[in-house]
């Protein structure tokens, strides 16, 4: 395997490449990088977070902490794969400190819940959408924390209250199986012509039935106001959940009534797990995190039919799924189509120069301080605008790309603010070691690249490698090289700025092919 | 920033792109749209210079702002039909803020007691409420609700509403919205300009993409410029003369030309944005909110209208945060006098920048909730109340049809998920013939709307608009 193709896959596989990195890659081969990341312990958040000195003097960690450990794992974590697929996995099962204030004051909740994604990311995908379903921050976020069944004593056509839907329809259409018929290849079932709904509101109005009597743990004695307890699982209690007869997805599975609740929501769980929708839904999202905005009908069904079986009989193997992702002949295809890869994310732009360089702080914590860049970048992890992500996985960019019949769920966030505002955010990082509004410091160490800077071929071809993938092209190459060359070789490090900073903003590492 | 960096190879750039974005619409329909362009410019001919500038400002509540309790009956049988229906989420009448010079078809309405400034600009004249408007392929009746018959596609589902909303075609998917269309129409009136006359608070959004316009995004202190542009951030002339090429030169990828074209847009309109609105500075005093933040810059954008060159533009501001699936109360407690406070605050600026009539804000979000309680809130409904404010606008008056708030009506689809009475499409339309689209472009803006409005009637589509 040659570098460049290294360099791609990490782009892909892990928060972004490095030369030493790229070596072992190119040693052992994908499929075994991959192996060897799987047996890796997950690196967690919230023991980071609370190694540090709490924000206040109640012990209350304030909401930037979270994001100074996202940042200093993502970075440094040895779990790079397991890193990266919780990341993809937090926009899916969004949660967001944006649209509620509950979560600035639950930053251990939030790193927990991370922690969820991180441990159960790789494992069986029923298991996640489990621990997801009992995590208290999924029952803040979207409001079946408290969901109670319907109150029987007053008539429903006079106002009776009934339950919250909050839940029930975005678990399907968000979480599993989205809102129409899809055939095993991604592509809609259509009838007459038209696409065929997956549930209507009365299918939302039978799950949130289902999704009723979850409340924090130690609520026995009292429902409404008991502890409120962020850290444990959500309890079910049966006097407020709906005892009676639940039809799902207009009859695909039929809930006895007084059935167990716990039993219920794990029945609910494995209708929408079962349902032919998840593979092709799941894995289409999953595909376009790691590898192409528009994976070929035959790269999805491939994928979609590992999450069917993984070979030994098992549905929802995730760490199957991913190796299927990542190690598809087109993922791994080099060639030179026009369409195919995606606009990296903004964010994970930034990551991947400080991973590049071997970025360090010396802030007193030991961590990166970075937070709150996402008015201008459009993006940050546990901030998405809602539910619905920074973008969505069928966001079509009006234009050629849109007009190619092609989607691109980055361009959602690509705009006159993005786009500069990125690049700004690199140069500050490489020119004055610092990102954002704390002024994060953020040393990079370009000591390697000094070493070139009166080589410039060299230089050119190393940054090349470790910021593009190696895909930089002709033209691009001799515009950087002819500005680094107009610098005088008695600056090399004014020399090496300029070309890490021009490289970081080309084309070529806003696009992974 | 440098100007001698940006030389006449963007205005060619600019074109070129735009002949691509041309490029997605079928011919026949180009050809429609550059000539009802011509009409409408003859139409401009008419108007003075100093009042030829019209804009339209969409505040986009997004998640489902639950209006009917920013809009709701006050006294009587009406009340007691809401009280019953909303039960823990109906607030009190005496509550409620009395609107005078409700027409007499309408129920006595109150406002929320958190809309004070609203309520003050509707008894002057400038505000107007429209009642249960909603995305609607065709009027519809609760029988053919039933059958499916003419819904629209994801009815109830965010992403869907949100987007029929910008683009009022709620029977099929487009990738242009509805304020795009209508600027590809009104663009020749703004020839010259070297930004985009469709400017967002709020990035990429469908309504303000045309087949030749699409939006420009700015954040609420203004347009950003690429450092490595800047001699003040320490860019060198080799630094900047390098970052121009590579946004010039072409690229294969499909993905790479479209970002280097937007990033390349940008740089171009940040210069001219950031000459002619950076001097403007105004008296008003905007409250210190996302919304007062974003509604300030908007009015500030309005003040160099003259220096940009441009003389019809819409702008996009949206908050967010109003799925109140639970504390629907507390929420808009807290919400909706930021919304009325900046809303106040930006009609003062207008009649300080003396053009009061010539822009109109109005509201949307992505649908009205269920009239019906789930505990501590509501869920996703269908027709929803709005409001538009300006010196045009024929305010102190609520226009529509504010239903009956009883379950089990004929529109009642549900929990009171209620079907509009008034399409988006009407609602719009008459939005957009004020900012300049003449009758004749109506449909193409709205393909839809000969279901709810004959073009051809003389009459406007709702009349709120003077």
């Amino acid at each position: 395997m040659s570098p460049g193709e290294a360099s791609r896959f990490l782009m892909q596989a892990s928060f972004g490449p490095t030369v030493e990195e790229i070596a072992r890659v190119q040693q052992i081969g994908c499929a075994a990088w991959i192996d060897d990341q799987l047996t890796k312990p997950a690196q967690r958040h919230l023991p980071v977070l609370l190694a540090q000195q709490p924000s206040a003097s109640n012990g209350r960690y304030f909401n930037d902490r979270r994001k100074f450990v996202w940042w200093q794992q993502s970075v440094t974590a040895a779990d790079q794969l397991r890193q990266r697929v919780a990341y993809a996995w937090s926009q899916i099962f969004v949660i967001s400190d944006k649209s509620t204030d509950a979560f600035t004051s639950y930053t251990d909740a939030m790193c927990d819940y991370y922690d969820t994604l991180l441990v159960n990311g790789l494992g069986n995908f029923r298991d996640l959408l489990r621990s997801v379903t009992y995590h208290a921050c999924m029952g803040v976020y979207l409001d079946y924390l408290g969901n109670e069944k319907s109150d029987s004593n007053r008539k429903v056509d006079a106002g009776a209250r009934r339950p919250d839907e909050n839940y029930a329809r975005e678990v399907m259409q968000l979480f599993t199986i989205g809102l129409h018929q899809l055939n095993p290849d991604g592509t809609p079932q259509l009838k007459d012509g038209q696409l065929i709904p997956t549930y209507d509101n009365e299918d939302v109005r039978e799950m949130a039935r289902v999704f009723t009597g979850m409340h924090y743990a130690g609520h026995e004695t009292n429902w409404r106001w008991g502890p409120v307890q962020m850290l444990k699982p959500l309890q079910v209690y049966r006097d407020y959940h709906d005892p009676f007869r639940k039809v799902l997805l207009g009859g695909l599975k039929i809930l006895p009534k007084y059935q167990d609740p716990a039993k219920d929501i794990d029945d609910a769980l494995d209708c929408l797990f079962e349902h032919p929708n998840t593979p092709p839904f799941v894995c289409r999202f999953l595909i376009q995190r790691f590898t192409t905005s528009n994976p070929s009908r035959a790269y999805l069904s491939r994928v979609a039919q590992v999450f069917v079986d993984n070979g030994t009989g098992v549905r929802g193997d995730l760490s199957a799924v991913i190796r299927a992702i990542l190690l598809d002949p087109e993922a791994r295809q080099t060639g030179d189509n026009p369409d195919t890869g995606k606009e990296r994310e903004p964010y994970l732009r930034l990551v991947a120069l400080v991973r590049a360089f071997n970025g360090k702080t010396n802030n007193k914590d030991g961590i990166f301080e970075v937070a709150y860049l996402d008015d201008l970048v459009g993006q940050e992890p546990g901030s998405a605008p809602s539910v619905f992500n920074f973008y969505q996985p069928d966001y079509a960019p009006p234009g050629p790309i849109a007009s190619a019949g092609m989607v691109a769920p980055e361009f959602q966030i690509t705009d006159a603010v993005t786009c500069v505002s990125l690049p700004n955010f690199l140069r500050d990082c490489i020119y004055h070691g610092s990102i954002g509004r704390y002024g994060a410091n953020i040393l990079l160490d370009f000591s390697q690249e000094n070493q070139l800077a009166t080589k410039p071929g060299l230089l050119m071809e190393r940054l090349s490698l470790i910021l593009t993938g190696d895909r930089m092209s002709a033209g691009t190459r001799a515009i950087i090289r002819g500005a680094v060359e107009q610098i005088s070789s008695w600056k090399p490090a004014d020399r090496v700025k300029l070309a890490v900073y021009l490289t970081s903003i080309c084309a070529e590492s806003a696009v992974q092919p | 920033m440098n100007r001698r960096i940006l030389n006449s190879s963007l205005t060619r750039r600019r074109f070129a792109g735009q002949l691509a974005c041309a490029g997605i619409t079928s011919t026949p329909l180009l050809s429609t749209l550059l000539s009802l362009s011509l009409a409408g410019r003859a139409a401009a001919d008419s108007l003075s210079p100093n009042t030829d500038y019209r804009a339209l400002v969409c505040l986009f509540l997004n998640g489902g702002n639950d209006s009917f309790n920013m809009l709701a009956p006050r006294s009587g049988l009406d009340y007691k039909e809401y009280k019953a229906t909303r039960q823990e989420l109906a607030l009190a009448s005496t509550d409620l803020l009395p609107l005078g010079g409700a027409a007499a078809n309408h129920p006595e309405l109150g406002l929320h007691p958190g809309m004070p400034e609203l309520k003050t600009l509707f008894d002057q004249g400038t505000a107007a409420f429209i009642a249960n408007v909603g995305s609607l392929v065709r009027p519809i009746t609760l029988n053919e609700f039933k059958k499916q018959a003419a819904v629209p596609l994801g009815l109830f589902s965010h992403s869907d509403q949100v987007g029929q909303w910008m683009t009022a075609m709620p029977d099929r998917g487009i990738a242009s919205g509805w304020g795009g269309r209508a600027s590809d129409l009104l663009r020749d009136r703004n020839i010259g300009s070297k930004v985009s006359m469709n400017i967002s608070l709020a990035g990429n959004n469908l309504f303000q993409y045309g087949h030749q316009v699409v939006p420009y995004s700015i954040t609420p202190n203004g347009s950003i410029g690429l450092k490595s542009l800047d001699p003040a951030q320490g860019a060198t002339s080799f630094e900047s003369v390098a970052v121009r090429s590579l946004l010039e030169q072409h690229y294969k990828s499909i993905f790479e030309q479209a970002y280097m074209e937007t990033t390349y847009g940008a740089i171009a309109a940040h210069e001219a944005f950031s000459a002619a609105v950076e001097p403007v500075q105004l008296k008003t005093v905007f409250p210190n909110t996302p919304t007062g933040k974003d509604l300030h810059m908007v009015a500030r954008a309005i003040g160099g209208r003259r220096a940009l060159g441009l003389k019809r533009q819409t702008f996009f501001v949206q908050r967010g945060g109003w799925d109140h699936h639970s504390e629907v109360l507390q929420n808009q407690k807290q919400m909706l006098p930021e919304i009325s406070q900046a809303v106040a605050a930006f009609m003062a600026a207008m009649k300080e920048l003396n053009v009061a009539e010539q822009v109109t804000l109005f509201t949307a979000s992505d649908f009205g909730r269920t009239l019906t309680s789930n505990g501590r809130g509501s869920d996703h409904g269908w027709g929803g109340n709005h409001f538009v404010v300006g010196g045009a606008v024929k305010g102190g008056a609520i226009y529509g049809n504010y239903p009956s708030l009883a379950l089990k009506t004929a529109i009642d689809t549900g929990q009171g998920r209620l079907i509009p009475s008034m399409s988006v499409d009407t609602y719009c339309a008459e939005l957009a013939r004020w900012l300049g689209v003449p009758d004749s472009g109506l449909t193409t803006v709205f393909p839809n709307l000969g279901s709810f409005y004959s073009a051809s009637s003389g009459q406007p589509p709702v009349g709120f608009m003077s």
